[in-house]
């Protein structure tokens, strides 16, 4: 099996596992509370959050165009990080700097995806090595592994400019549509197939780097998916949004005891959305740096002491010993693995998604948006 | 008599088209416009899911303001 995770450049994801991976085999999690780590290379890095609009590759005449011009814009604002402030050792950009988002059917949104490793990533992996630091970037995806599917991907860009690692989006939120589900495809949504493909510690898998223990995800209002990324030796958990709640990254980070950080998109207020608003935060709550505005570009940052966070850490205390009894009786109201299925059964839309899920709900009556 | 006449239907066109006028821009929105009061909706400060916004328009070139 590949271990992606304590290889600081490899190709993530590409080999196979032939048969799944027994979790009573696999050690996700230290017992005495340490967890793995390599080296740091300085006692203090320096983190950068790219605060960027959207231009979304529906809207351009043609996907060359559009992915010209967004990774152009990329390359301009890595070049203001490089050259103002502090040298960045990670920089951070949004959910979707690249692709924007796209409207339709599956097959009509398929097109406004991009491919992980591609010709985007060595453009990215070029702005990497010229700044010699982490470049992470979310995209939707189209990978021939998971034909049809839409996967929403985070991708760490090593400073070598080679792929570093893809995270895979843990899992949707769901019952926020009143019509419809978010179609894209998660862990969740396939996970036996992805334990086989990728192995169990590719499910909530940390990335150890010379700047720390890094896991970067657009999950949100989730405490169990953290608390996991956490217990897997998260030191800076990185995300992405379309949109997201100041006081869910504070108390995500608080509550879990990492340095965590934000990359939010901008919108123009006359809108109606509170876009903007980039954040990074401490493992005490303390907001260490945001962006002052909703809709204007821009770039924030903060120098985090990862060598005296380190010193003498172990992971989180939770209490789940005594709320296990109450966990193991929890069902959650949509089965695991709902998009493991042919291609020509995936849901097409939002709305086919929702009868899915209504389908296979737990719950009586299936839950609804408010 | 006449010419006042037409002066004063003049007038009152006037009068109702402005009135007209206002009472588009100060009426109340629908609710598919109005501030979606859903719980996590609120919290990711969006007046209503980010793709219903999406889809409602596409086609007409957003994503390049």
């Amino acid at each position: 099996m590949l271990m992606y995770s304590s290889c600081k450049q490899a190709e993530p994801h590409q080999d196979t596992v032939d048969i799944k991976t027994d979790t009573n085999k696999t050690t996700l999690v230290e017992p005495d509370g340490t967890y793995k780590k390599v080296q740091l290379e300085k006692d203090t890095i320096v983190l950068k959050v790219m605060q960027t609009r959207v231009k979304s590759l529906s809207s351009f005449p043609s996907i060359e165009e559009g992915l010209e011009e967004n990774l152009s814009y990329m390359e301009h604002m890595a070049s203001q990080a490089q050259n103002e402030g502090h040298k960045p050792d990670i920089i951070l950009f949004h959910e979707f700097p690249l692709t924007g988002y796209s409207s339709g059917t599956r097959q009509e949104k398929l097109p406004f995806t991009i491919e992980v490793p591609g010709p985007e990533t060595i453009r990215i992996g070029k702005i990497a090595q010229a700044c010699d630091c982490y470049v992470i970037f979310g995209s939707y995806v189209r990978d021939q592994n998971w034909p049809d599917h839409i996967l929403s991907i985070n991708t760490v860009m090593g400073r070598d400019g080679k792929i570093a690692k893809t995270f895979w989006k843990s899992r949707n939120i769901k019952r926020i549509y009143k019509d419809r589900e978010i179609t894209t495809t998660t862990i969740e949504a396939v996970r036996d197939a992805y334990r086989a493909k990728y192995g169990i510690e590719e499910e909530f898998p940390v990335l150890r780097t010379e700047f720390g223990n890094i896991a970067v995800s657009t999950v949100q209002f989730d405490p169990f998916i953290y608390a996991a990324f956490a217990m897997r030796g998260t030191e800076i958990m990185l995300r992405t949004a379309t949109l997201f709640a100041e006081e869910d990254v504070v108390f995500t980070a608080w509550s879990n005891d990492f340095y965590s950080a934000m990359a939010n998109f901008t919108l123009p207020v006359s809108t109606g959305y509170n876009a903007g608003e980039s954040v990074i935060v401490g493992p005490n709550g303390d907001i260490l740096a945001k962006h002052p505005s909703k809709e204007d570009d821009g770039i924030v940052e903060a120098k985090i002491p990862i060598a005296a966070f380190r010193k003498d850490r172990t992971i989180p205390n939770y209490a789940l010993e005594i709320t296990k009894p109450v966990f193991e009786q929890y069902k959650q109201e949509i089965p695991i693995n709902h998009l493991d299925m042919d291609k020509t059964s995936l849901p097409k839309t939002g709305v086919e998604m929702k009868s899915l899920m209504d389908s296979i709900s737990r719950y009586n009556p299936p839950k609804t948006a408010n | 008599m006449n010419t006042h006449l037409k002066h004063f239907q003049v007038l009152l066109l006037i009068f109702l088209v402005a009135c007209h006028t206002k009472t588009e821009a100060t009426s109340t929105p629908t609710p598919e416009e109005s501030v979606n009061t859903d719980r996590k909706t609120s919290y990711l400060n969006a007046p209503k899911p980010f793709q219903v916004w999406v889809d409602a328009r596409a086609g007409s070139g957003w994503g390049n303001q």
